[in-house]
């Protein structure tokens, strides 16, 4: 079955441009996408979901306390957070949960790291 | 394929990303004495790093990369300090 | 990527109603959290999107925007009218934008203007805001892998001190699974800035082969850097927590570094000096500024090949012509900036010109057997080193006019009911982008009925015309040349250097001049000018085998017309211009250069406006340009009728001309 990454953000032209970026990174992942937390909690309750990309600025519940839910319901998630702005709570936040930084403009370069280090947890075997 | 084995040199090619960590590790655990060829290397993930620090193989001749030439060919040479 | 650009369109134009919507709300209601969130969030998305295309007013414009909002929402500013209408600037900005992008598929080009100005507004509120900068949460911790590695290093750290760079430590311990997020410190290590030197250990003992796991990390990672301890943290900011800093100090043999919480001191500086700052000497500057006066020149000159390279390439190769265009628009940004920066530099308070005038002030007065309070305000007031100075010399001739004519003697005074002592006040203050010195005096005012004589007297202007001006037209009259008596010429006594003087003194710098006077109770004289050095343009004219140049403020229009259609009129000649008559006087006349025979056309600028304007025939036009003015020094020196000079592309000196000084 193939990785499925589910991208999480309200702006869809940034949900756009992440998608494109994890197609050239790993053309083989299937790809699908939430707008807000609510919907993205849905989705993944669906099943089937490996990897998270979610967006910190989003209306109602933001990436971090989304990115705190997953991690609850999956231990070992790789989970990404996208942002332009870091404070150092938001650090220590994204730590505590063990998310990935990525910054925004999201970019293949940027993206990379997140997918191999994802693809190495997988791997390890542990969901 | 970033780590490859050549007779008894492992061959880094591009660049190295973190599962390639792996295979070098391998390669050198196999066969203690064999030399790494860094020559045709780009970047080289941490992983990739640590393994050539903590088992110091020899390395062929100067890596083509600049940074590793400059920063990381200095710590990579000699035994590790006691 | 036409995907992409359609869905920034639609989105961008949500976003910025989206915005105005909280932001007009939010100045109804400024505790009205919802809106100010929904608001950042709007701003803070608009600025993400536009992130992906190149539109950098844009971008550093919204990236102000948000960086406002941030302040207000952390609580560290108010929701004042001035933040909202920054911010409401910036948005109706953007919307102009997006539709110029969705029009032409660029910004407009006064965007980086218009995008500074939206910036310096946006960031004012914040310059006054204290503590921006959160200190980060980091435990204090023991410097003493900094005073190692200092020690390891010394070389590497004494050369850098000896240039006079700061030193920085930094400690990065990645956390063990951070290969597994996706963390790649080398990656980190190859962004560093500036690093001089880099050790690479272990946190547990390395295992032997068989034992170790390549995917756990156990790099402690040690550098030094002269990028500064701000800089190099910024590059760690996504590991913050797992990096500490040290500022390393130079001193003389054992180097003993800072803590981690104390400012690395300036080289060579004394202890607890705080900013850095250097005793520049002002030659060196002047220097500097030529220099950029020189490059505004050559930038002018490629951007002029660069059209006609593109106009003939354009067709045969239009990824080439494209990629010269926007080499040569970054080229001109580049120039813009650094002319500002370098403006930056030579800003200088007002006081320099004003400490010098109230001694000269009290001395005139002392002369004259009058009482004179000067008072100054404002000599704080900061503006180009070249305003400042120039502005000297047309102060202190107002100030002896005021002292001379303004202020009645004593008896006179006593009789009009005003004190004894005559008041004078010197004021500079900001006014817009400009800044205003006025001259105001409390004396007995300049009389209309006078000038009007005067003018008459000395035959300025037909006598109908001046009694037709009102009043207070008939006071600008001052300003007009030949107004002061001829004799002139070398001291700046009262009389004989006349207001008109001033008006070119103060028109090469950029600015303009203004009288009001009620009789009997005073005259104040305004001057308006730029804060920079302007950049002037100018229309270049050919006379004889040389080159003049006019300010295009003064040129209302150029015209060719055959030769055939010059008239006659009274001592001169004439020429129509759509219906009606316009007197026509030869450049080379106004100069007293020889003149060159006439051909079948005439070529002429037309200067002035309405029933002043006068046509003035030159050999040929040798397009536009923009240059630095440089002033003349003194009132007097040069010939009269000249504004200042410029510095060509070429080397050679452009004599720019003052039409009306010439005109008269």
């Amino acid at each position: 079955m193939a990785t499925t990454v589910l991208i999480v953000d309200d702006s869809k032209l940034a949900r756009i441009v992440a998608g494109k970026a994890i197609q050239a990174l790993e053309p083989g992942w299937e790809r699908v996408e939430a707008s807000n937390a609510d919907e993205a909690l849905a989705r993944v309750a669906a099943g089937g979901v490996d990897v998270a990309v979610l967006d910190f600025n989003m209306p109602g519940k933001d990436g971090l306390a989304l990115a705190a839910e997953l991690r609850a319901l999956h231990p070992s998630m790789p989970l990404a957070i996208i942002t332009a702005n870091v404070q150092d709570e938001v650090i220590a936040r994204a730590r505590a949960v063990n998310a990935t930084f990525v910054a925004k403009p999201v970019t293949e370069e940027g993206l990379r790291g997140f997918v191999s280090g994802a693809t190495l947890r997988l791997r390890a075997g542990v969901r | 394929m970033s780590v490859r084995l050549d007779g008894p040199v492992i061959r880094l090619e591009g660049a190295c990303r973190v599962e390639d960590a792996e295979p070098l590790l391998s390669f050198l655990q196999e066969e203690p004495g064999r030399v790494v060829d860094l020559s045709a290397a780009g970047g080289l993930h941490a992983a990739v790093v640590q393994v050539l620090l903590a088992l110091r193989p020899p390395l062929a001749g100067p890596p083509g990369d600049p940074f590793t030439e400059r920063w990381l060919a200095p710590l990579l040479a000699g035994p590790p300090p006691g | 990527m036409s995907e992409l650009l359609e869905q920034f369109l639609i989105e961008g134009r949500e976003l910025a109603q989206q915005a105005t919507e909280d932001l007009l709300a939010l100045e109804r209601d400024p505790a009205d959290a919802a809106r100010l969130d929904s608001a950042f969030r709007a701003v803070h998305t608009l600025k993400g999107s536009v992130a992906l295309f190149d539109l950098q007013p844009m971008q550093r414009a919204l990236h102000a925007a948000e960086d406002l909002l941030d302040a207000v929402r952390a609580g560290r500013l108010g929701v004042g009218r001035g933040v909202i209408d920054a911010l409401l600037d910036c948005i109706g900005a953007s919307e102009a934008w997006i539709e110029a992008l969705a029009r032409t598929g660029t910004l407009p080009a006064d965007a980086p203007g218009r995008g500074r100005g939206l910036e310096e507004a946006l960031r004012a509120p914040l310059q006054e805001d204290s503590g921006a900068q959160p200190a980060s949460a980091e435990p204090p911790s023991d410097a003493s892998w900094a005073i190692a590695l200092a020690a390891a290093e010394a070389p590497a750290v004494a050369a850098a001190h000896a240039a006079g760079q700061e030193v920085t430590a930094l400690r990065y311990v990645p956390a063990a699974d951070c290969f597994f997020l996706g963390d790649d410190p080398m990656a980190l290590l190859r962004a560093v800035p500036e690093m001089i030197a880099l050790r690479l250990g272990a946190r547990q003992p390395w295992p032997d082969g068989a034992a170790m796991d390549p995917f756990a990390c156990n790099l402690v990672i040690e550098l030094l850097s002269t990028a500064g301890e701000a800089e190099l943290r910024q590059a760690f900011r996504f590991v913050a927590d797992q990096i500490a800093t040290a500022a390393i100090a130079p001193s003389a043999p054992a180097s003993a570094p800072a803590s981690a919480s104390e400012e690395a001191s300036a080289p060579g500086g004394a202890p607890g000096l705080g900013g850095r700052s250097l005793r520049v000497d002002a030659a060196r500057i002047d220097a500097l500024m030529d220099l950029v006066g020189e490059m505004i020149v050559a930038k002018n000159g490629l951007a002029h090949l660069v059209a006609q390279v593109v106009a003939q390439l354009g067709e045969a190769d239009p990824r080439l012509a494209r990629a010269l265009g926007e080499s040569q628009a970054g080229i001109e940004a580049l120039a813009e900036q650094m002319h500002r920066t370098v403006l930056g530099v030579r800003m200088t308070p007002l006081a320099r010109s004003f400490n010098r005038l109230p001694r000269l002030v009290r001395d005139a007065a002392a002369e004259l057997g009058k009482t004179v309070v000067l008072d100054i305000r404002g000599e704080a007031v900061e503006a180009d080193k070249a305003i400042v100075d120039g502005l000297f010399d047309p102060l202190l001739h107002l100030l002896r006019n005021a002292v001379d004519h303004g202020i009645e003697p004593p008896e006179a005074r006593a009789g009009a009911g005003k004190p004894a002592a005559g008041r004078i006040t010197l004021e500079a203050r900001r006014e817009g982008e400009g800044i205003l010195v006025e001259v105001a005096d409390d004396g007995r005012g300049i009389d209309p009925a006078r000038i009007r004589q005067a003018a008459k007297a000395r035959g300025l202007m037909p006598e109908a015309a001046i009694d037709a001006l009102g009043d207070e037209e008939a006071v600008q009259l001052v300003f007009r040349p030949g107004f002061s008596t001829a004799s002139a010429v070398t001291s700046l006594s009262g009389r004989g250097v006349g207001m008109d003087a001033v008006r070119a003194a103060v028109e090469a710098l950029g600015g303009r001049v203004s009288l009001a006077s009620r009789p009997g109770a005073g005259s104040t004289i305004r001057l308006l000018l730029p804060q920079g050095a302007a950049v002037t343009t100018v229309l270049l004219v050919r006379l004889g085998g040389e080159v003049f140049g006019l300010p295009s403020d003064a040129v209302a229009e150029t015209a060719r017309i055959p030769a055939g259609r010059i008239l006659p009129l009274r001592q001169g000649e004439a020429f129509v211009l759509r219906d009606r008559t316009v007197p026509l006087v030869r450049l080379s006349a106004l100069l007293d250069l020889p003149g060159t025979p006439r051909g079948e056309m005439v070529r002429m600028a037309v200067v002035g406006s309405g029933a002043a304007r006068v046509g003035v025939e030159v050999d040929g036009f040798a397009g536009r340009a923009d240059v630095l003015l440089r002033p003349l020094p003194g009132l007097l020196s040069g010939m009269p009728g000249l504004l200042g000079t410029a510095l060509m592309g070429d080397g050679q000196v452009l004599m720019v001309l003052d039409m009306p000084g010439l005109i008269g």
